[in-house]
């Protein structure tokens, strides 16, 4: 337990050195903490007046701002609109200390406003356009891509099914990553899956890896185990896979057969949202060290653990991580499975 | 004074707004799922639209109905607040506004639609206090005006525009210029009130501003009664579709019931209400006179889904409606000739033509009304249309009273064309018949006649065309049995042809 603990220190204090590009679906969330004042007067519907408004990142640039929290230099390509809410983006991502390579197009920034009355969660509003860019975006997007990925060590796909990762542009970046020798990780919506062809690791959810599952083996029994599903992706994509399980932990399940499981840390987390994309970014940045899947999944269940225990979407720093590590050792071990 | 009178006095009535300007958003969108975290529904925006509410809606409902409206207000605080100025210079609206000296947002009401189902109104309101004071005085404002001002509207939501300091300064106003003044109230404001002569509340905040004075529990005429006693002024009560009731400063309360209408949305109405109030108490009606039109222009808002300016024509419709609906009858069957008669008109024309060409006359009968359009069309081609020209060869058997009485006298009625048709017509001439039945038997008789001698027979008549049909090379049917309509079109038609035939006639054939 202590050598894997010194292990993941060591590691942690190495994140400044590697760099990752984040390639993905740049997001906004807003949410309107609101009162309900009264009944509206032309129609028999809540009346809510704001009281405070406040606008986290989403998408691929909570992503991007989960690695510079971790310490991780990284630099996030995506595009935003031009409007307000791109300021609004930039600003964010500025103050997270990470590195903003935008693409602006005619469409509105990707928007999510979460409607709160108190303690309830009362309405979502969603602003996207998701049609694919236009062939002159899709060139500059392409140039920074080439661009970025020349000066980066590993690469994060961050696709929320938002029109920017198309399936050429999945080819051109797995064609470059190629011949650059670079790591491609992904969080995909599961339709988008089949764009790749060379991932190296994937990171569904159980819905997502199940959706995906049925995707590329059709008229399947929908009752699988997760063991089994996770193994039957990572045959069948030639990659890793790691199937993030909410409460029940994580399943590993590597390229060569292998496959061992994660219990989960924190038993009554106080708000899952965001925790995936802080489980996408400790494995990019433990494995930009060039750590093993096993090692980066160990720390990646560790700062799911923190992230899920704060309210709100939260980053975990390095320095909690480290202080973590130190302070619990009983962190739960990967168990392999037959 | 006829209420018809009034929207005519509206014309050049100068009102002053003031007070609360906020933002009206429509979003609309679709739900499809619910958000993974919550069983909340999702919803897509797929469009979004908004307008000015408040003091800058009544401006414009001022501006669109003929008014002259000065608004005295803030707009230029971010991009939105200044297309809102754009838009309301473009109505014609004398804005004073100044660019904020701190950042500057206006408050704004979101209303968000599933597909036309209404979810839910979001309320916000920008925390900023007296910003009014930042403006140039009102006073000097008001004091460059070439037009008198005769109305002070003040907008009260509560927002953060009216302040204590603003009303005072409309007070002075008032009392100096001897103004009307009309706020529409906010019933946490009723300490900041003084001196004005009438109050606007909903029946929501008369309520609760009967109960700021002390009063709980009352009924709406309890609640009106007092805080009339209290504001010493008239009160006007909106009630949605219920109407309003009037409480003057003394006597009894007056009810005006709603025009029973199709609910679309109330959206817009208190705005506009006030705003008509402002321009006939301007124009010299009385508090329940400008109360009846306020009425009539609500239940037109109200019918008309999202927010809409009652235009001074709706509302003479309202005082007018046989005149206005017999009006729009004849504009219907006009707008059924053009999807319906198109290439018949075209195809008399070309005959026409073809008759003159050929050196040949044209004829035309018919009776009573249908005798005056056959005069009518002949007298356009023997003398002259739109353009100076020769006379063209055309005669009309309805003219002559001596002739058509002798030969009824002497041949029996139904001869009364016959006879001259036999006398006139020659092969290759034009006849054209009027017959709103197409079953008059002179007129039947008469193109039978012609066709045996080989003219050309052209028929105008109604939709149930009679025997024309059968008789006539080309038949004008006008889509009505309505007497009256179809002679309406018939002269329309008549006059079509001829400014066509003179045009095609002066441009190819030079006429002798």
């Amino acid at each position: 337990m202590e050598l894997i603990a010194n292990r993941s220190i060591e590691l942690i204090q190495q994140f400044p050195r590697a760099k990752v590009l984040v390639i993905g679906d740049v997001m906004l969330d807003c949410y309107l903490r609101c009162r309900a004042i009264d009944i509206a007067d032309e129609a028999p519907v809540p009346l809510l007046e704001i009281v405070e408004q406040s606008n986290t990142l989403g998408g691929a640039a909570n992503v991007a701002r989960n690695l510079a929290c971790l310490g991780v230099p990284t630099q996030l390509v995506g595009v935003v609109g031009n409007d307000i809410y791109s300021t609004e983006v930039t600003s964010l991502l500025e103050e997270s200390g990470v590195k903003f390579c935008s693409l602006p197009t005619s469409r509105p920034t990707t928007r999510k406003t979460r409607v709160l009355a108190g303690e309830h969660y009362y309405l979502r509003l969603d602003e996207e356009q998701s049609l694919g860019l236009n062939l002159t975006e899709n060139n500059s997007l392409e140039v920074l891509i080439k661009n970025q990925m020349q000066k980066a060590n590993l690469v994060v796909i961050s696709d929320y099914d938002k029109g920017l990762v198309s399936s050429a542009l999945a080819q051109f970046i797995e064609s470059l990553a190629h011949q650059l020798n670079l790591r491609v990780l992904a969080d995909l919506k599961p339709r988008n899956a089949l764009h790749w062809k060379a991932l190296d690791l994937i990171t569904p959810n159980i819905t997502e890896a199940r959706l995906l599952h049925s995707l590329i083996q059709p008229c399947n029994d929908l009752h699988r185990e997760d063991a089994t599903i996770a193994r039957s992706l990572s045959e069948s994509l030639r990659c890793d896979v790691v199937l993030k399980m909410d409460r029940q932990g994580m399943l590993i399940a590597t390229n060569s057969g292998q496959i061992s499981q994660l219990e989960a840390i924190c038993h009554s987390p106080q708000d899952t949202t965001g925790a995936g994309d802080t489980v996408l970014s400790t494995l990019a940045a433990t494995l930009a060290q060039g750590a093993g899947l096993e090692e980066a999944a160990w720390l990646a269940n560790v700062a799911a653990s923190i992230s899920v225990s704060q309210k709100g979407t939260y980053a975990v720093s390095a320095k909690e991580l480290v202080e973590a590590i130190t302070r619990s050792t009983e962190f739960p071990q990967p168990i392999k499975l037959t | 004074m006829l209420p018809s009178e009034f929207v005519n006095h509206c014309k050049g009535q100068c009102v002053l707004v003031t007070g609360d300007t906020h933002i009206d958003r429509e979003i609309y969108g679709e739900v499809h799922r619910l958000a993974p975290d919550s069983p909340v529904p999702i919803l897509q925006i797929s469009s979004k639209r908004y307008i000015p509410g408040g003091a800058a809606n009544v401006a414009r409902n001022i501006s669109l109905l003929g008014g002259t409206a000065l608004l005295y207000g803030f707009f230029e605080g971010d991009d939105t607040s200044h297309e809102i100025l754009q838009t309301l210079q473009h109505d014609g609206i004398q804005v004073m506004s100044s660019p904020p000296s701190a950042p500057f947002r206006l408050p704004e009401r979101r209303r968000i639609f599933a597909a036309n189902h209404q979810l839910i109104q979001i309320l916000e309101r920008p925390s900023i206090d007296n910003y009014a004071d930042c403006l140039p005085s009102l006073s000097e404002f008001v004091a460059n005006l070439e037009i008198p001002l005769k109305t002070i509207v003040v907008y009260d939501q509560g927002y953060g525009f009216v302040t204590q300091n603003l009303l005072a300064s409309v007070a002075d106003l008032a009392k100096e210029r001897q103004l009307t003044v009309i706020i529409d109230a906010n019933p946490e404001h009723l300490t900041w009130y003084t001196q004005a002569t009438l109050y606007t509340f909903n029946a929501k905040e008369i309520l609760t501003a009967a109960a700021r004075f002390g009063k709980f529990d009352s009924s709406l005429e309890e609640a009106g009664m007092l805080v009339r006693d209290q504001l010493h002024s008239d009160i006007v009560v909106t009630q949605g579709g219920e109407g309003m009731t009037l409480f003057p400063s003394s006597g009894p309360s007056v009810r005006i019931p709603a025009d029973p209408v199709p609910l679309a949305d109330r959206a817009g109405a208190g705005e506009s209400v006030t705003a008509v109030l402002a321009l006939s108490l301007s124009a010299g009606a009385s508090l329940k006179e400008a109360a009846v039109l306020a009425n009539k222009a609500a239940a037109i808002v109200v019918s008309k889904p999202g927010i809409h300016y009652v235009r001074p024509e709706e509302l003479l419709n309202l005082f007018h409606p046989q005149i206005s609906s017999l009006l729009l009858e004849s504009v219907a069957v006009k707008q059924r000739l053009i999807s319906e008669q198109l290439p018949s008109i075209e195809n008399v024309v070309t005959a026409i033509i073809q008759t003159y060409r050929n050196n040949k006359t044209v004829y035309a009968f018919g009776n009573g009304g249908s005798a005056a359009d056959a005069n009518h069309f002949i007298t356009e081609l023997v003398g002259r249309f739109l353009i100076e020209r020769k006379g063209l060869p055309a005669f009309s058997f309805s003219t002559n009273e001596i002739l058509m009485t002798s030969i009824a006298n002497d041949f029996g009625y139904e001869n009364t064309f016959t006879r001259q048709v036999d006398t006139f017509v020659k092969k290759g001439d034009l006849v054209v018949a009027f017959s709103t039945s197409g079953k008059s038997e002179n007129v039947l008789r008469g193109l039978q006649l012609a066709r045996k001698k080989g003219a050309t027979n052209v028929g105008f008549t109604g939709s149930s065309a009679g025997s024309f049909p059968g008789i006539c090379d080309i038949c004008i049917r006008v889509p009505s049995e309505n007497t009256p309509r179809v002679q309406e079109s018939h002269l329309a038609v008549v006059h079509i042809i001829c400014e066509l035939l003179e045009k095609e006639l002066m441009l190819s054939l030079p006429l002798k």
